[in-house]
């Protein structure tokens, strides 16, 4: 029989609440994993096969504890995406902005896509790229970003300069349609040097914080090893549908 | 429409989680067994989703928490729906109902 209290006190980590609440949090939760293992034995699985099955009931802790903690501060999801998309995505942005203004005031000279100036790649810029992906979405996963915003908070330098080109395009095409046309052949470079490869560069650097925090934790012989190719958590294969966080 | 849809699924956990308080006063994996059983398998809760609801709506008052001990050495957190609860489980009702009648009656006219 695994310790199920130590086994959800090391997977939740610390809630941030007040102690004693916190413990009891972490006695109920244990008490309903427990219960789960005792009915899966009851069905005829073994007793690491039945903890293991009890495990995936929470497939990412990090999510878990963030959603404990904002149901316990009756925070709104509001702050809860601010606090996991937009200050990673922000934080991600400027410091990959402050960071190409300081290679700019060096004088470095940029290689250029198709020969135009708005197409300049800084190469320092980009190597430091991945670095900055992976503190975005380690930030977000922090926060108890879900996948996709761990994702987002990470490519937010490459979204932002898309979302750049797309606004201001139709503008300037209105403004100076002859001087925009010209450099309409050169899109494609734009997009490969503040798009496409910075974008590669930071997804390089946020992988690994993609995956869920403690992946799939299980129990064997009262040790924790992680178990690959389970049956998914979350889903119900025979049911309708699942209310999953 | 991207917003309806966790505002659906929320919705309906909280009525789920109401509606099987309002018989007796349950723990956390009874709550979970009782949906699933009450559905027959059709609608289920894991331990992720199921105690931040739980917190939330004892957050909001509509639940009570209470250690007690039913069985020998076993103290279990038993929730019991409040008074707020209770009047919250029948607006919800009653808002569900509308919104299936209204469902209802569109895949009947579609299907006409």
């Amino acid at each position: 029989m695994p310790d199920w209290i130590e086994l959800v006190r090391s997977r939740l980590g610390k809630l941030g609440l007040e102690p004693g609440r916190e413990a009891e949090i972490v006695a109920e939760l244990a008490q309903h994993l427990e219960d789960m293992h005792e009915e899966l034995c009851c069905e005829g699985l073994s007793d690491v096969e039945a903890a293991n099955r009890a495990l995936l009931n929470v497939s990412d802790w990090t999510a878990f504890r963030c959603d404990i903690r904002l149901a316990m501060e009756g925070e709104d999801q509001m702050n809860h995406r601010t606090r996991s998309l937009w200050i990673p995505g922000l934080a991600t942005l400027t410091s990959s902005m402050l960071w190409l203004w300081g290679i700019q005031l060096t004088g470095f000279q940029p290689y250029f896509f198709s020969g135009e100036s708005i197409a300049a790649a800084y190469w320092p810029w980009l190597v430091v790229l991945p670095a900055m992906g992976a503190f975005g979405a380690w930030c977000s996963r922090r926060a108890g970003g879900k996948r996709w915003e761990r994702l987002l908070a990470a490519l937010f330098p490459a979204a932002s300069f898309t979302a750049f080109m797309v606004m201001v395009l139709p503008v300037a095409l209105v403004v100076d349609r002859q001087v925009v046309t010209s450099h309409l052949l050169h899109l494609g470079g734009y997009f490969w040097a503040w798009v496409i490869v910075p974008g590669l560069m930071l997804f390089l650097g946020a992988f690994p914080f993609l995956r869920n925090a403690s992946g799939n934790p299980s129990v064997s012989g009262g040790t924790v090893e992680v178990e690959r190719g389970s049956r998914s958590p979350g889903r119900n294969p025979t049911g309708l549908f699942c209310w999953s966080s | 429409m991207g917003s309806l849809r966790p505002q659906i699924k929320r919705g309906s956990a909280e009525v789920a989680i109401l509606a099987v308080l309002a018989d007796q006063p349950l723990h956390g994996y009874e709550i979970a067994k009782a949906i699933e059983r009450g559905t027959q398998g059709a609608l289920s809760f894991n331990l992720a989703s199921l105690y931040p609801m739980l917190y939330r709506l004892e957050k909001r008052g509509w639940v009570k928490g209470t250690w007690e001990a039913k069985q020998v050495g076993r103290r279990r957190r038993y929730y019991r729906l409040t008074a707020a609860g209770e009047k919250q489980l029948v607006t919800l009702g009653k808002q569900w109902r509308v919104f299936f009648r209204a469902l209802d009656r569109l895949v009947g006219v579609a299907r006409a």
